[in-house]
């Protein structure tokens, strides 16, 4: 299959190029202009359009990708149209085309031909109100192709004189529209976002192509025409969770869907414009605060409009703060209740006055209040701030008529009013006529509207009073509904010329019974085109992803390439599946590769359960070798699961195994290998995987047939294999293999010092620990020249960096962390007003050096501050309990004696220094230091903090401090 | 939450927690052990002779990085921070191998080189310099040289070090920030350390490196991995100025004006040969490895410099693959001002999954082995491996030539010229892959050229194919099943790609 991103200039049916998406995926595909451009005139069905509609031979060349129009004829590889199945194409064509169009709904079929035909019943009309809009209702029942450019749907009652037959519509309608509720629009912005995201995830765009992009314009895309006038949004929700209730054909397939994710896609569907306002606009700031500031004061990093209470808007995790803005509209007046909570601190503002606060740094917590509210708009403002750790913002509301939900639901970024008008532009308003009932049912049996769509009155099934010929008397020619003008008394399909002629072909088969019969692939293709499997998965080389959709293929480990994120091949599925797991993943979808964002939905197995059986007859194979092995079953799940662990083949390196997650990629559960798969395929598929999946990343574990685990059934390839198949039988009860459950690899030092040069949390990426043997720890931070933990105890764990890919911060292993002001010790300050600066110490352009080791290896860290060199040591220091740090700076001057330098050192900080007897100081009630230098600390106050600082002046010659720590 | 208010609940639990340790060497010695892994090549074994080192008990040698000292000794580094020297490594019995720890608590070491005393070593923060100055055979000085790459905490931050190239210059290859971005300044470029310590950014537009080398004649190459705007793995020429092809390491261009203005942004859906054309900066891969035919993981380089004591094909390149457990044979020629060639199979069956390849001064290969994170063929979680000549010649495929209306190809014996001669002896196909910024591609836009005439040398050392349809930019895959050493043999090894992005004039 290619991939390539899709390309943008695409024409409308006015030939003025499609303006792209502003979101769609990004693309620097070349412009390519052999682009199938189509009108939505005719019926549009996928699988006609792709295999044997006008654009076939396109599309088919167009999934070359841009090399198509590079390359000469000649070099283009081989590109199969569509499958050759000993059938004269158009007659396929036309079996297609005559189940999708109901054809046999009048024009009865029997026997074979109406097996071959799969009809696609229309959509039951029971409860319309509940779903659709009685405006549209009237405008599709009168002119089908122009309410919904593509449909299936006929124009009919074309012999009625134009004022009867608009009263027929008219009467239609409303017997329609007196079952349900009609309910008005009322569009939720933030859902609206959420849904057009799943949209692109889910795979919608495989079938549709999203609205407005160019995607949706391909022949081969289902018209969705203007969902936002067809449905109320609460009726396209509850299509979407059980699409197959009214159309039980399921050429819409449903998705697994909570209730949630239903809204937020209807609320983009058939949210209209007001859908695609803003929610709310937002700032971001950048600073270090332990309460909320005066936002409105500071000056912002970042701003601009947002779906709704984004912290990652704020571009870091910690140290930052962000203020949302909106409108608030209360449908009706009354007490509500408003719930805030967050980590850090957070303030909820109502009519410009604050009126819930959660402040301060503290782990996630939560208020509530109760307002009395004006209906109409109020504007809102929620400021918020985070200073480390974890960070977490809700903002709630609850009110007459309205469960607790986020209160992102009623904001918007501007003041205009959120309508709830029940007509659109250009809509009249629509009056439910009860007189006009009876009428209507007499109209919608008359006319043969009973013939496709279910719909019943009284209790009762409504009965087609519309008689016409059997399929197998009609005649091969283009009369009738295959006529190029229809006559007035039959149904107008619009159908395009190639269309005629493959229902022509059709019926001339069926008259001299030329027709094949139901079974092997042409079940196959005709199942797959109707139910457009081909969008998702190829078979046989035929159909798979289509060029311009590919790029909303998306996958969650994108390491793991198209494997990732485009669905299987079926070539073959009848030969690899079980067919238990096929019925299952017919009636039930599929959730088995969690890495793409794609999902298989559900088709039902009424529908497609006779591809279990036709994809088994016609892909199954029995050829792998599948020894015996003389051992009991026992000692063979032994062996199989040695060779899935990490001392043999390491499967479980890229598999996830059950709960356990692989290490490296986390490819398809291998606890679900048995259920899913036929033990011959696994065999097989085992010893070349590329035979069966070219360019995979899975790789041949046992070369060329070979085995590279010599020791193990004697390095027999197919006993191996088997040996892994009968382990796995066990699905989940599997035992679990080696190499799935991190080790702990504790570091101790012994006899001298070890050092752990790693990610280490709370320090920059360049951190260096050092573990002493009595029992004291420090971690120096290269980015920041400062020595930023220290701790007691145990020294560090390197499992997370040492098993795996090593990814992630490690937190020391020990007791009593403390965490030492960042920044480097030394600084030229103006005064001793001055605040210490924040940067990273290397960012303020000082340089780290090294280190060297002592006699007992203990390391001496090297570094240049603002123009002196620093010699930074520490030694173990013997107190009464744990041990305490005596660290040794010597202060160097890089370059000649400069008068005017200020150095300063900065020995501790923190929210109360206090001092104690000898020299020492106390900080924060945790820390107890001693500094010896030639001149005396001071202690400081700087922004709500305390700092004991030396001014050291100006350094001519070398000289050294002496800091005790004691915790 | 701030991390000074957690570490209060420690205090009590300080016992407990002091209980749970685990000694590491315990884990190591269980899984070192054990036998070399069998090479499933038959003929292997007549030609080269590959033996595992003895690595001590205690040391979890994942190794990452090798290069040859003064006195015959070797350095090794290992994936957890520490380097070993070993003794008596290169020639005689491999039991009389000694190891000696010379420093540990470096961070990811892919590096490492030798000169005046120091040892040279780039680690994922920095190029630092190593010295033992009170002589007790353990490093005491740890100098930075050089650190003014960004990194974030992403594992896929990796640096890649050179030996030291003719104007005594250190070659550093910056990973990206994972596959797709460069969250840090200069990820996915290519950097030299001056012999003063001055970091010069060199090239930009690099992936995932494997590894890092010169030729014979000092040109930089490393090896990019599949991926984002790779294919598949690939060998590329490191032209000072130049651009490799994955953009997303262009915004640093903001920082440097060493190399001159940022290129253009590639097209994603296009073609190697296509970008070539459209931005001048890029250049092309010299050796495309195609996905799963040679490898899946391209990673060390080294050059044969012995002159013929390592076999008969002195100044080639020798390329690891991770993932097979191989080193592949590659042979560049410059058409058109540009590096391109050729690579072949050569070794298979090492213990893990290959990353250092060193080849001394006196022909001897050292191959050493991970494969923690990223699985292998070689299934030992790590090896070091000596690989000697036996003396013995193979009959390979030596080297390829292109020409303006086909291919030359050498050969290590002489041919027999019936069947060298007989156009239906080779099996040929090209093809391409996507230049695209979604991860890897499949093949594409094949096609088979054919072989008009096969006409052996007088010396029979060599045969001229002319072929109809040659495909500049592809890759051109030869099959020579059929073609015999005079003696009767077939090729050792009977497949060869040729990336044939230029095709000369004349």
């Amino acid at each position: 299959m290619l991939v390539v991103p899709p390309v943008e200039a695409l024409r409308a049916a006015d030939g003025k190029p499609l303006e792209r998406a502003d979101d769609a995926p990004p693309s620097t595909a070349r412009d390519a202009t052999d682009v199938p451009a189509v009108d939505f005139d005719h019926p549009m069905i996928p699988g006609f359009e792709r295999f044997y509609g006008p654009f076939a031979e396109r599309l088919a060349k167009r999934q070359l990708g841009p090399i198509a129009e590079e390359l000469d004829e000649e070099d283009l590889p081989p590109r199969p149209v569509r499958p050759d199945l000993n059938t004269p194409a158009e007659v396929v064509a036309g079996l297609l085309l005559a189940g999708e169009l109901n054809c046999a709904s009048c024009h009865a079929a029997a026997g074979d031909l109406a097996e071959l035909l799969q009809t696609k019943q229309a959509p039951v009309l029971d409860q319309l109100g509940d779903r659709l809009r009685p405006q549209f209702v009237r405008s599709f029942v009168e002119a089908p192709q122009s309410a919904k450019p593509g449909t299936t749907m006929p124009t009919v009652a074309r012999h009625l004189p134009p004022a009867e037959r608009r009263a027929a519509t008219e009467a239609i309608t409303h017997f329609l529209m007196a079952e349900g509720t009609s309910v008005p629009n009322a569009p939720v912005v933030a859902a609206a976002s959420r849904g057009k995201a799943l949209f692109r995830q889910l795979g919608c765009v495989a079938c549709h192509g999203l609205p407005g992009h160019p995607t949706a314009e391909l022949p081969t895309s289902v018209p969705l025409g203007d969902l936002a006038r067809k449905y109320h949004i609460l009726g396209l929700q509850r299509f979407l969770k059980q699409p197959h209730a009214t159309r039980p054909s399921a050429r819409m397939p449903r998705f697994p869907l909570d209730d949630k994710q239903a809204r937020d896609l209807a609320n983009y569907l058939a949210g209209g414009p007001a859908a695609a306002r803003d929610a709310l606009k937002y700032r971001a700031y950048h600073g270090v605060w332990e309460k909320l500031p005066d936002f409105t004061k500071l000056r912002p990093t970042a701003e601009g409009v947002a779906g709704g209470f984004d912290l990652s808007l704020a571009g870091r995790k910690d140290d930052f703060g962000l203020r949302f803005e909106g409108f608030l509209h209360i449908p009706t007046a009354g007490k509500y209740q408003f719930a805030l909570g967050s980590d850090d601190g957070s303030r909820l503002w109502i009519d410009g006055r604050a009126v819930l606060e959660v402040d301060g740094i503290h782990p996630y917590s939560k208020r509530s209040t109760s307002l009395r509210l004006t209906a109409g708009v109020h504007p809102i403002a929620v400021d918020y701030f985070e200073r480390g750790g974890e960070e977490v913002l809700t903002v709630e509301i609850a009110g007459p008529g309205l469960p607790q939900q986020s209160l992102i639901s009623f904001v918007t970024a501007t003041p205009e009013p959120i309508e709830l008008e029940p007509t659109l532009p250009g809509e009249e308003p629509f009056t439910l006529r009860r007189d006009l009932i009876p009428a209507g049912k007499e109209h919608f049996e008359k006319l043969g509207c009973a013939a496709c769509h279910r719909k019943t009155s009284g209790g009762k099934p409504l009965q087609n009073r519309r008689a016409a010929k059997p399929f197998a008397s009609l005649k091969p020619a283009p009369v009738g509904c295959l006529a190029p003008k229809p006559p007035a008394e039959v149904p107008d399909y619009s159908l395009s010329e190639p269309q005629r002629r493959a229902l022509v072909a059709l019926i001339a088969a069926v008259r001299a019974a030329a027709l094949p019969k139901p079974a092997g692939e042409l079940v196959n293709h005709l199942t797959m085109a109707r139910f457009n499997c081909y969008a998702c998965h190829d078979r046989n080389g035929i159909g798979g992803v289509e060029f311009d959709r590919n790029p909303f293929f998306e996958g969650v480990i994108k390491e793991m390439g198209d494997e990732g994120r485009i669905p299987p091949t079926l070539t073959g599925v009848g030969d690899k599946l079980r067919k238990d797991w096929m019925a299952h993943l017919f009636e039930n979808g599929a959730a088995d590769r969690p890495y793409m964002r794609t999902r298989m939905p559900r088709f039902g197995r009424q529908n497609v359960g006779h591809l279990v059986d036709s994809f088994a007859a016609t892909d199954e194979k029995n050829a792998a070798v599948i020894p015996r092995i003389d051992l009991p079953v026992h000692r063979i799940k032994a062996i199989g699961r040695h060779l899935v662990g990490a001392d043999a083949l390491s499967c479980i390196k890229c598999h996830n195994f059950g709960k356990y997650k692989a290490t490296g990629i986390q490819a398809i559960d291998l606890t679900t290998m048995s259920r899913r798969l036929r033990s011959d395929w696994f065999h097989r598929y085992l010893l070349d995987p590329q035979a069966f999946r070219p360019g995979t990343r899975m790789p041949a574990a046992w070369p060329f047939g070979r085995s590279t685990i010599p020791d193990v059934l004697g390095g027999d390839a197919h006993a191996q294999i088997h040996a892994v198949w009968v382990y796995l039988s066990d699905g989940p009860k599997a035992a679990i293999p080696k190499g799935l459950i991190p080790e702990k690899m504790v570091l101790v030092p012994k006899d001298e010092p070890i050092i752990y040069r790693n990610f280490i949390e709370g320090l920059h990426p360049r951190g260096i620990a050092v573990g002493y043997p009595e029992k004291v720890n420090l971690a120096f931070d290269a980015d920041d020249l400062s020595l930023a933990l220290i701790w007691h105890n145990a020294f560090i764990d390197a499992g997370r960096h040492w098993t795996g890919r090593g990814q992630g911060f490690q937190p020391p292993l020990g007791d009593h962390v403390l965490s030492l002001p960042r920044g480097a010790a030394f600084a030229v300050l103006s005064g001793p007003d001055q605040p210490w600066p924040e940067k990273p110490a290397k960012a303020l352009g000082n340089r780290f050096r090294g280190y060297r080791l002592d006699k007992l290896r203990r390391p001496t860290f090297l570094y240049e501050v603002d123009g002196v060199r620093v010699e930074d040591h520490c030694d173990p220091l013997p107190t009464r309990f744990e041990p305490g740090l005596k660290r040794t700076l010597r202060v160097t001057p890089l370059h000649g004696p400069n008068a005017e330098q200020r150095l300063f050192y900065r020995a501790a900080a923190g929210k109360l220094i206090t001092q104690d007897q000898d020299g020492w100081f106390v900080v924060d009630e945790m820390l107890r230091i001693r500094v010896h230098a030639p001149v005396q600390p001071q202690l400081r106050q700087v922004g709500g903090r305390q700092e004991l600082i030396l001014s050291l002046g100006a350094v001519r010659k070398p000289l050294t401090i002496v800091q005790e720590y004691v915790w | 939450m701030i991390i000074a208010t957690l570490s209060h609940r420690h205090r009590r639990a300080g016992v407990l927690c002091a209980v749970l340790i685990v000694i590491t060497t315990l884990i190591a010695s269980g899984i070192a052990s054990g036998t070399a892994a069998r090479a499933a090549d038959p003929q292997q074994a007549e030609y080269y002779v590959i033996e595992p080192l003895p690595i001590p008990k205690d040391a979890y040698l994942e190794a990452s990085a090798l290069c040859e000292l003064p006195g015959g000794r070797i350095a090794v580094a290992s994936r957890r921070g520490e380097i070993y020297i070993i003794e008596n490594a290169v020639h005689g019995p491999i039991e009389k191998a000694r190891f000696t720890r010379f420093a540990h608590g470096l961070h990811e070491v892919l590096g490492l080189a030798y000169r005046d005393g120091w040892l040279y070593v780039v680690q994922r923060p920095e190029v630092s310099r190593l010295k033992d100055e009170d002589g007790d055979g353990r490093a005491d000085v740890f100098e930075t040289v050089v650190d003014n790459w960004g990194i974030t905490g992403d594992y896929h931050e990796y640096a890649f070090g050179s030996q030291f190239d003719r104007e005594g210059n250190l070659w550093v290859v910056l990973c990206l920030t994972g596959s797709f971005s460069s969250q840090a300044p200069f990820r996915g470029w290519c950097v030299r350390v001056t012999p003063d310590g001055k970091m010069i950014p060199t090239a930009s537009g690099i992936r995932s490196p494997g590894g890092i080398g010169m030729n014979h004649l000092g040109d930089m190459f490393y090896t990019d991995n599949q991926g984002p705007w790779n294919g598949t793995c690939s060998l590329k020429h490191l032209v000072p100025g130049s651009f490799q092809g994955h953009p997303a390491g262009n915004r640093w261009y903001e920082l440097t004006n060493a190399i001159g203005p940022r290129p253009k942004d590639p097209q994603s859906g296009s073609r190697i040969a296509i970008e070539a054309e459209r931005i001048p900066q890029y250049v092309p891969p010299a050796i495309l490895f195609p996905y799963k035919k040679m490898g899946q993981s391209a990673s060390g380089i080294a050059c044969d410099l012995s002159g013929g004591k390592f076999g008969p094909f002195p100044t080639q390149l020798f390329v690891g693959d991770q993932t097979f457990s191989t080193v592949m044979r590659c042979y560049l020629e410059k058409v058109n001002g540009r590096y391109q060639g050729v690579c072949f199979p050569f070794l298979e069956g090492f213990g893990s999954g290959t990353l250092p390849v060193l080849i001394t001064r006196d022909g001897v290969m050292f191959v050493g082995g991970t494969n923690r994170g990223w699985g292998s063929r070689g299934n030992k979680p790590y090896s070091l491996e000596r690989v000697t000549w036996t003396g013995k010649v193979p009959f390979e495929v030596h080297e390829i030539h292109a020409r303006p209306d086909g291919f030359e190809l050498t050969f290590t014996k002489p041919v027999d010229p019936q069947s060298a001669g007989d156009p239906k002896s080779y099996a040929l196909q090209t093809y391409t892959y996507i230049f695209q910024a979604s991860y890897g591609s499949p093949e594409v836009d094949h096609t088979t050229p054919e072989i008009l005439s096969a006409t052996v040398a007088g010396d029979r050392r060599s045969v001229r194919l002319v072929i109809d349809g040659l495909k500049r930019g592809h890759v051109h895959e030869f099959h020579l099943d059929g073609v015999r050493s005079a003696e009767g043999r077939a090729l050792w090894h009977r497949e060869a790609y040729y990336t044939l992005n230029e095709i000369p004039a004349e």
